[in-house]
């Protein structure tokens, strides 16, 4: 995480040896970013598998992914926590204090209660299906629980990050070292928020629903959000870009990847004959919104955070309606039936006169649309305005 | 007469226990723990049969005669455990597969293989995932050098019971909750307090102040939230409490018409109504199968009536009154539906001892000079029950004994052994009654569960039928099927014939509790009527 240095001299060294010891260790970091993709996986694994196979156990490898995620952001939290409460006495505080006893990193502590939360949604979820049955829904509320504590670990990457970005800014300030890598991981970071955001919103956004106002408003929620938070946050020209670039990727690698492996439904009924591995949608065209936030945003730099909530939410709204509408239409054509689009992605459970396998838009009336668009400028706004809000902590944070 | 008033206290408490419970997450789990002291389960309805989901089934697949016990947990989706006991050889592999009514083996996933049970030898089992309450023929298949074959079992799945939270779970979830709020407003707190201040700096009186207005914030958020997610958990809940399985609604009364005394079943549920549930398929040649089982007087007697009411309305059923003891009787009416689902209309009604309702249905009036007289088939009998394993003496001389092969248990499957004499000891003739060798009713003593039995086992052999038909891709309209239907019963029926003076019946019961079981048979003419008494002890735990 530290600048690359050809030589040093002894004070520079010293210095060196000074913040390797005060400072968050690299090696942590890593740890809970890679806790961080190993959720993304096992998440994107598991609704595949579920869409796919339809079975599955406490083994399945997608679950493995997802609480190997959480053990490792936590274990490697917790190990972080302790050596410094107890194991490096007389050190300038550079974590936050928790019950004026326990002091690590504030990344790290929000792993540790990731973890916490994932290991009380196990039993609890237990109960649930034995209570009410195996899951119907995806989301339940043992589920949220689950769901929240890896949220928790994923913004728990994206702080440790940021808090090493700050304090790299720090030093870069002081002694004149270059910037590091930290910006790109939190790009990275930020990206797998971002796609992780793009799963929980997934029931709103398929290719159906792309010319209702349901799904505008439903990006309007989350992403100027998390794109203004990113351009803000990430030490990078363009944070956005490069944020939604990984979000991008992610969601390509798992569209190309998945469909290579066999697979076919264990559970009934089977109204759609499935062969291979169901993947998630080809991803949103967030890539142009998230380059137009990136150019517009040092602009308006000296307007006041609303003003600027508004240009960020309506310049957003207005580039992914631009976007996306015409893309759906592609999407919908079938031009973008190959490995690469892949939009031959059909849940076995899935009876094929629904509108997905029919190729079909879900229609709405003009007045429909004109409220949900509505909606969305709306949403858009108040979506940036939090996003400008978090975005400036994040990029205060460091400890 | 008040429906379900009488039919088990789990019916009508346990659905109002759980909604009883209100407020914040926490404060839910732990209104919910009260409200069911750590109550494991509580059955609240009734199916097919009442209080129990549970099948079982004997026939020959290939060279093997199995026994297939499948026990749906009352609850759906869920995994649904098959046993197959295998009667007699050695197979070398047993698969089970359920396909859903409506989508066949075509729509179901592929056969999966059962592994034998340690310690149980010829017992083979698995779990079927079930996701959707409907009906599913389940293919049992043998492999083996005996010969390889099949058995189809019709199974019916619903959403049967309400599960409480034991004390334990319920303390751990609220300690870990307690925990995960706490360490979420100290997090919130140290982040604003200390989360931007450059590592070595302590954070200024200002950061510290925001730090506590922060986590009074945060406490204000998590509490919204977990308000939310408790009234989430009461949506869940009430979605769950609407989907369980309810009997079919329905009135009914004994009435005097025209000197006669006439049972008259009107079905007032809108779903029937709406013509919902389709049409009724006839079962062994009936449209109805109608007990009446004594529910109040001595402990130590009982009477049952056998009927088959007629369908004098797409709405109402119809049967003469026979001569039974005054009081109150419990009343299940077995009907098929076009799908394979077994439904039983389920009430109390109270036979008097002179009609004292006057005949005033004019509609009743006009049908009932029609009303043919009893059914050859009907059969009612006032009994003086005795233990299981006794012989039951009959008053045409004679006794009827049934044992079961093995101690009774809760869930374990073994057969009843029906033996019966004449009065001179030797061995009766037993003739069929209905197709089936036998009948045999089981009713534990609280109403809570009800099972009517044959000796191919609790299975509709009908519905069995008409699933394979389907499977077959037979479009034939049900109306149609009727007489084909009546025709295949006989057919069937013949493989489960009595042989000389025996017959047996495979059961399991599904749960603890004092037990009636009424035997049927016919004997020179004349259905006889036995009664036992069993009492299945709790599983040992």
């Amino acid at each position: 995480m530290h600048a690359p240095a050809v030589t040093l001299s002894g004070r520079e060294q010293a210095q060196r040896r000074t913040h390797a010891s005060r400072i968050a260790l690299p090696w942590q970091l890593a740890a809970v970013i890679f806790a961080a993709t190993s959720v993304i996986v096992g998440l994107i694994w598991d609704i595949s598998w579920h869409m796919t196979i339809g079975r599955d156990t406490f083994w399945t490898p997608a679950h493995l992914a997802i609480y190997t995620g959480g053990a490792v952001a936590g274990l490697a939290s917790g190990y972080e926590v302790l050596r410094r409460s107890f194991f490096s006495p007389g050190q300038a505080a550079d974590g936050v204090t928790i019950w004026r006893l326990f002091r690590g990193p504030l990344g790290g502590w929000l792993c540790i209660w990731g973890a916490v939360a994932m290991l009380t949604s196990a039993p609890f979820d237990d109960w649930w299906h034995a209570a009410y049955g195996l899951d119907v829904k995806i989301i339940s509320p043992p589920h949220a629980i689950l769901a929240l504590g890896f949220i928790t670990i994923l913004g728990g990457a994206l702080i440790m990050a940021v808090a090493e970005q700050g304090r790299e800014a720090d030093r870069a300030e002081a002694d004149g070292a270059s910037a590091g890598i930290a910006p790109w991981i939190v790009a990275y970071a930020g990206g797998l928020v971002l796609g992780m955001l793009s799963i929980f919103t997934t029931e709103y956004h398929p290719r159906e629903l792309m010319h209702r106002g349901i799904f505008y408003a439903v990006s309007s929620l989350v992403f100027p959000f998390a794109l203004v938070a990113a351009s803000r946050s990430t030490r990078l020209r363009y944070g956005a870009t490069a944020t939604a670039l990984v979000y991008t990727v992610v969601m390509c690698v798992q569209a190309w990847l998945l469909p290579l492996f066999e697979g076919s439904p264990k559970l009934g009924p089977i109204r759609t004959a499935v062969t291979h591995m169901v993947s998630l949608d080809f991803p949103l065209l967030l890539l142009a919104p998230a380059l137009c936030i990136d150019l517009v945003m040092p602009r308006l730099r000296a307007r006041s955070l609303w003003v600027q909530a508004m240009a960020l939410g309506g310049l957003f709204l207005v580039v992914h309606v631009a976007t996306q509408w015409p893309f759906a239409n592609f999407l919908m054509s079938d031009a973008s039936r190959n490995w690469f689009f892949n939009t031959d992605n059909i849940p076995y459970m899935m009876p094929p006169n629904w509108m997905r396998p029919m190729r079909q838009f879900a229609e709405e009336s003009t007045a429909q649309a004109v409220r949900a668009f509505g909606l969305a400028a709306l949403l858009a706004v108040l979506s940036a305005r939090t996003g400008l809000a978090w975005g400036n902590w994040l990029r205060s944070v460091r400890r | 007469m008040g429906q379900l008033a009488a039919f088990g206290a789990p019916v009508t408490t346990a659905p109002n226990a759980v909604m009883l419970a209100r407020g914040a997450f926490l404060a839910r789990l732990g209104a919910r723990l009260t409200a069911l002291g750590g109550a494991a389960l509580a059955f609240t309805l009734l199916s097919a049969h009442i209080g129990t989901n549970q099948v079982v089934f004997e026939g020959q697949a290939g060279g093997y005669p199995v026994r297939v016990l499948i026990s749906p947990p009352g609850v759906v989706p869920a995994q649904v455990p098959i046993t197959v006991r295998v009667l007699q050889g050695t197979p070398t592999r047993v698969t089970v597969r359920a396909a859903q009514w409506n989508v066949g083996t075509k729509g179901a996933p592929p056969a999966e293989d059962a592994a034998m049970v340690p310690g149980d030898p010829g017992v083979w089992a698995h779990d079927l995932w079930i996701m959707t309450a409907s009906v599913y023929s389940v293919y049992v298949a043998l492999e083996g050098p005996a010969g390889n074959g099949v058995v189809v079992v019709p199974m019916q799945t619903s959403a049967t019971r309400t599960l409480g939270m034991e004390r334990g779970m319920g303390a751990v979830l609220t300690a870990l909750g307690l925990l995960l709020v706490a360490g979420m407003l100290t997090i919130i707190g140290a982040s604003v307090r200390e989360g931007p201040v450059p590592p070595g700096q302590s954070p200024s009186p200002a950061r510290v102040r925001g730090g506590r207005i922060a986590m009074a914030s945060g406490a204000a958020i998590l509490t919204v939230a977990l308000l939310g997610g408790a009234t989430w958990w009461n949506v869940e809940d009430r979605a769950y409490q609407r989907s369980l399985l309810k009997p079919i609604a329905m009135q009914s009364a004994v009435r005097l018409v025209n000197a006669d005394r006439l049972l008259t079943m009107a079905i007032t549920d809108s779903l029937w109504l709406m013509n919902r549930f389709g049409p009724l398929l006839p079962d062994h040649g009936k449209l109805m199968h109608l007990f009446l089982i004594r529910a109040d007087g001595a402990a130590t007697e009982s009477a049952l009536a056998h009927l088959h009411p007629l369908r004098i309305h797409p709405d109402t059923f119809v049967t003469r009154v026979p001569d039974l003891p005054a009081g109150r009787y419990y009343l299940f009416g077995d009907v098929l539906l076009q799908n394979g689902a077994q439904r039983t209309l389920v009430d109390t009604v109270d036979v008097p001892v002179a009609p004292v309702v006057p005949g005033d249905d004019r509609a009743l009036a006009a049908v009932s000079p029609t009303l043919p007289p009893f059914d050859a088939d009907d059969a009612w009998r006032a009994v003086t029950p005795v233990p299981l394993g006794q012989p039951y003496p009959l008053p045409l001389g004679g006794a009827i004994s049934m044992t079961p092969d093995v101690p009774v248990r809760v869930e374990r499957d073994f057969r009843f052994t029906v033996t019966v004499t004449n009065a001179d000891g030797t061995a009766a003739t037993l003739t069929p009654y209905m197709g089936m060798g036998g009948h045999a009713m089981v009713l534990r003593r609280d109403a809570g569960v009800f099972v009517h039995l044959h000796p191919m086992g609790s299975a509709s052999m009908t519905a069995q039928a008409q699933l394979m038909r389907r499977e077959r891709g037979d479009t034939m309209m049900p109306d149609a099927v009727t007489a084909d239907m009546v025709m295949s019963d006989s057919v069937t029926h013949t493989m489960h014939a009595p042989s000389a003076n025996s017959l047996s019946f495979p059961f399991a019961f599904p749960s603890a509790g004092a037990y009636r079981v009424f035997v049927q048979v016919r004997r020179n003419g004349t259905v006889e009527t036995a009664a036992f008494d069993v009492t299945v002890p709790e599983a040992p735990r």
